[in-house]
């Protein structure tokens, strides 16, 4: 007989209980994981605390098979199916993720098939990760707001993370501040929850939807029904296109779409998003273009005027989140990648980064000692 | 004599606004609204989590995350996010975050302001337009594949006539977003009345960059430019096979279809086949632009097409000024006129029609000097090198007595740099400023010849304007004959649908006393009733102050 969890809150089945077994290879698994701010992500899963066996302590993502199963209506077998084929492709991505530094790292994996010594019918699949202090969200909106030279140090991590995952030809599709786990005392950044992510060559089936992700942080292209087959113009420039909205939200608070949608005319908006537009992304795109010139011009506001790095800042984010995404990414990258090779390759921008950021933490400490 | 008198023929041309009075005219929406149905939103799992996540967590990050999503995402109207902006907006932290807070308070997101408008007064005009192009030069630095601010900047050249600018930057934008629009309807504009290679030419490059366009076939605002302009080239429309089935689609809402009617009903008026102009102008005014109307009305006025009815005017979204300029020509309330056209060149601040109209007025209906020089030095602002906006300025200076300043813009250009339909107000110029310095032989043999140039010989309307004019210098002087002379041109023009003749013709028969004359009068009352109150002294002495305090008039110089 499986016992009710402690919280009432939680849910009665399997993944819920997990807390104080033994797992293979020396993992206790601890208590459950509240969710805790920023975590928006994690459906059908189950944070846990969990320890090894020399103390130290790590995250525990128990999978939820049980939670599919319960939904009325629909075709179970279906969803299942579905959501089977997307653990296993998060699990396949991860794998390929180890020795990338800027991605968090699967520390082990696999099946819990007893539980309280009872066989269950249904085996739970469970992934351990290193365990982050925090996510860049709460750093950046806290009451002491976080030194520029410490949101910039993030982003050159944030991207770093994303050309690690390019260069295998994955593209994250999921990129925010609450999706950017902080180390080491918040010194170390690394990119999360590959939930949504994407291989080129590899069938997952969230890949069939237009956007896979999050809809309040899809690039304008996926908004008003712009289909692109090629997958580094549709997946690797909607990274760019988050990349630059992390940005974004770190300089003015808001994310890009905020203050793209904020700049766009209702006329303009699509109808989904309570608009009244019926045209084409192309005909729409140069009124996304006006839009977004003003929130460029807003973001070089929110900059200080003497801020050595303010001009490469703005032109790096105008360049991320151009309307077009076949326009987006480093210009010269475009021109000599045309071609042959990846043109939304950040490779131009890591160097560039670093230096900003070195640039950024200099300025933070002039103004400090006045 | 003034030139380019007010166009007898009018085609529906793009009106030239800048983007945002353009965009909150909605003249960009899309069209086939009446067609769709209502839409669903998709599900937002993470957002419904964020939701959840404020009621438990209240803090700053949560609601920005939240703020942004719901901006994002047009559900600002949600319980959460409308308690979230209302924390935002007191809260301390970033002004982008404040700002977009309130927008969602007060509901005017997305909402953009209108920059000033362009002052009449063309000191203040070119002030104005130097600042705002600094202004958007500045959008194009920090985003230069904004094909919108290109063509905003385009129209501030225009409007400063400052061609060779504005055509870059016009080109520039067709480059950047060739199906847009804004953009399509501007350039066509731009084109119809730009300065430079041959007229021709010009027409051309606008229908090229029409006809390229997907739009061509399926938006109707495009259409409506695309006939029009074919019409000025004397081309066939070849929008009209879509434009026909469009016109009469039920789906599509009537405002959008409003320019295309009154395309196609003045293309009607023309040639037969396309349906009944009025009609047509009947289905343009169910929900009317402002230029629509305006087409309307002047095809009311000049060929009895169509009855507008007085309730129209005031249900216009934005106010109708050049259709008021042209209602109130032809019920000759003059001054109403003259504020119309100041309204509407405000309003359009690219266009020279309505300083040609009101320079005309002042000039023929009104004979005011003052105004007629407002309007000739706005219009020379746009067409700084025109010799039409200097022979109209001369004009003005020549009725306000200042000869010499007259004579500087009359002789700016030489007769042979001039084209041919132009020869005729030049001789009638030069014969006004004749005349007023006094040489009355001279400035009769001028007006003559102008009244006997080749363009005069092809057109009524110019031969009979040069002679009404001629007969005025003569009424000026009091020669003998005018009144006869009056009538027999009276008898062969008043077919012509010039509605200022009857006010001019009046102004000969009955000529306003000139200063000597009333002077004279005055004296001669004084001798009559003699000297013997001192209350009738007073009052002459009065009148005297304040004949002789008058502005000088047209006729101060013969005085």
């Amino acid at each position: 007989m499986i016992n009710a969890p402690s919280n009432p809150t939680h849910k009665v089945t399997p993944p819920y209980q997990l807390e104080g077994q033994e797992l293979p290879n020396g993992w206790t698994v601890g208590s459950i994981v509240e969710k805790r701010k920023g975590d928006t992500g994690g459906h059908h899963s189950v944070g846990y605390n969990c320890t090894s066996n020399t103390g130290e302590h790590f995250f525990l993502k128990a999978i939820d098979l049980y939670e599919p199963l319960q939904k009325r209506g629909g075709n179970i077998l279906k969803d299942l199916q579905i959501f089977i084929h997307e653990v296993q492709g998060e699990r396949d991505l991860l794998d390929q993720c180890r020795r990338m530094d800027r991605v968090v790292t699967v520390i082990d994996g696999g099946d819990i098939e007893e539980l309280n010594g009872e066989l269950l019918v249904i085996p739970i699949p469970y992934i351990i990760f290193e365990r982050a202090v925090g996510n860049a969200r709460s750093v950046v909106f806290s009451t002491n707001r976080a030194t520029h030279g410490w949101c910039l140090h993030t982003l050159h991590q944030v991207a770093v993370g994303l050309w690690q995952m390019h260069g295998s030809m994955i593209a994250h599709q999921d990129v925010k501040l609450s999706n950017v786990l902080l180390f080491d005392n918040r010194k170390g950044a690394k990119i999360s929850d590959l939930g949504r992510s994407v291989q080129q060559g590899r069938s997952v089936p969230h890949d069939q939807m237009l956007w896979p992700s999050d809809h309040s942080y899809a690039p304008p292209e996926f908004a008003y029904g712009y289909a692109i087959d090629e997958f580094n113009a549709r997946r690797l420039a909607a990274d760019l296109y988050l990349l630059g909205s992390c940005a974004c939200s770190i300089f003015t608070g808001v994310s890009i779409n905020g203050l793209l949608y904020d700049a766009l005319h209702p006329d303009f908006r699509p109808r989904w998003q309570q608009g009244t537009y019926a045209g084409t992304f192309a005909e729409v795109l140069p009124h996304l273009k006006d839009a977004f010139e003003r929130v460029i011009e807003r973001v070089q506001a929110a900059i200080p005027h003497n801020a050595p790095y303010r001009e490469d800042v703005v032109t790096m984010i105008s360049e991320w989140c151009d309307p077009n995404p076949r326009e987006r990414g480093h210009p010269l990258t475009r021109a000599i990648n045309a071609k042959r090779g990846n043109i939304y390759s950040l490779e131009r921008y890591l160097s560039k980064l670093a230096n900003l950021a070195t640039k950024a933490t200099i300025f933070d400490r002039a103004l400090l000692s006045k | 004599m003034t030139a380019r008198r007010p166009d007898s023929e009018r085609r529906l041309i793009p009106r030239w606004r800048s983007s945002s009075e353009t965009i909150n005219g909605g003249e960009l929406r899309s069209a086939q609204l009446k067609k769709l149905a209502p839409i669903t939103p998709p599900d937002v799992p993470q957002f419904e989590d964020l939701r959840e996540e404020w009621n438990r967590d209240h803090s700053i990050e949560v609601s920005a995350d939240l703020i942004s999503c719901g901006v994002t995402l047009g559900r600002t109207k949600d319980k959460e996010v409308q308690e979230a902006a209302r924390l935002l907006a007191d809260a301390k932290t970033t002004s982008d975050l404040q700002s977009v807070a309130h927008r969602v308070l007060s509901d005017t997101l997305g909402y953009i302001p209108n920059l000033s408008p362009i002052s009449f007064d063309p000191d203040i005009a070119r002030v104005e337009l130097y600042s705002q192009i600094a202004l958007h030069k500045r959008r194009i630095r920090i985003y230069p594949k904004n094909a919108i601010a290109w063509i905003d900047i385009a129209r501030l050249y225009t409007a400063l006539g400052q061609q060779d600018k504005a055509r870059e930057a016009i080109r520039a934008a067709t480059a950047l977003s060739p199906d847009n629009r804004f953009v399509l309807r501007s350039t066509a504009r731009f084109f119809v009345h730009a300065d430079g290679k041959s007229r021709e030419d010009q027409i051309e490059e606008g229908l090229y960059y029409l006809r390229k366009s997907t739009l061509m076939r399926a938006d109707p605002w495009i259409m409506a430019a695309e006939i029009s302009l074919s019409t000025i080239a004397k081309k066939s429309p070849q929008s009209l096979r879509w434009a026909r089935a469009v016109a009469d689609a039920d789906s599509i809402d009537p405002w959008d279809l409003s320019e295309l009617n009154g395309a196609l009903a003045t293309l009607a008026i023309q040639q037969g086949g396309i349906g009944k102009p009025g009609k047509l102008f009947n289905k343009s005014l169910r929900v009317p632009t402002e230029n629509a109307l305006a087409q309307a009305q002047w095809a009311a006025d000049r060929y009895k097409v169509v009855s507008i009815s007085e309730r129209i005017f005031q249900t216009m979204r934005v106010p109708a000024f050049e259709a008021l300029a042209l209602k109130h020509r032809a019920e000759r309330k003059w001054h109403e006129v003259i504020e119309d056209c100041r309204a509407w060149s405000v309003m359009d601040p690219t266009s020279t029609r309505p300083l040609i109209l009101g320079g005309y007025i002042a000039e023929v209906a009104l004979e005011d000097g003052e105004v007629a020089r407002e309007f000739s030095e706005r219009a020379l602002l746009i067409a700084p090198n025109e010799p039409w906006a200097h022979n109209n300025l001369a004009v003005a200076f020549a009725y306000l007595g200042r000869i010499d300043d007259a004579a500087e813009h009359a002789f700016r250009f030489q007769l042979h740099d001039l084209p041919e339909e132009t020869h005729t107000t030049y001789f009638a110029t030069q014969g006004l400023l004749s005349y007023r310095r006094g040489e009355r032989e001279k400035g009769l043999q001028l007006y003559l010849r102008a009244a006997d140039t080749k363009a005069a010989q092809k057109d009524v309307g110019l031969r009979a304007m040069v002679m009404w004019h001629l007969l005025r210098e003569e009424a000026r002087l009091r020669a003998p004959d005018t009144k006869e002379l009056t009538d027999i041109l009276w008898k062969h023009t008043r077919s012509l649908p010039i509605p200022e003749l009857e006010t001019l013709r009046q102004r000969i028969l009955h000529p306003r006393p000139s200063v000597h004359e009333r002077a004279m009068a005055l004296l001669k009352s004084v001798t009559e009733k003699g000297s013997q109150a001192p209350s009738i002294r007073d009052s002459v002495a009065k009148d005297f102050s304040r004949l002789f305090e008058e502005k000088p008039g047209p006729e101060s110089n013969i005085f």
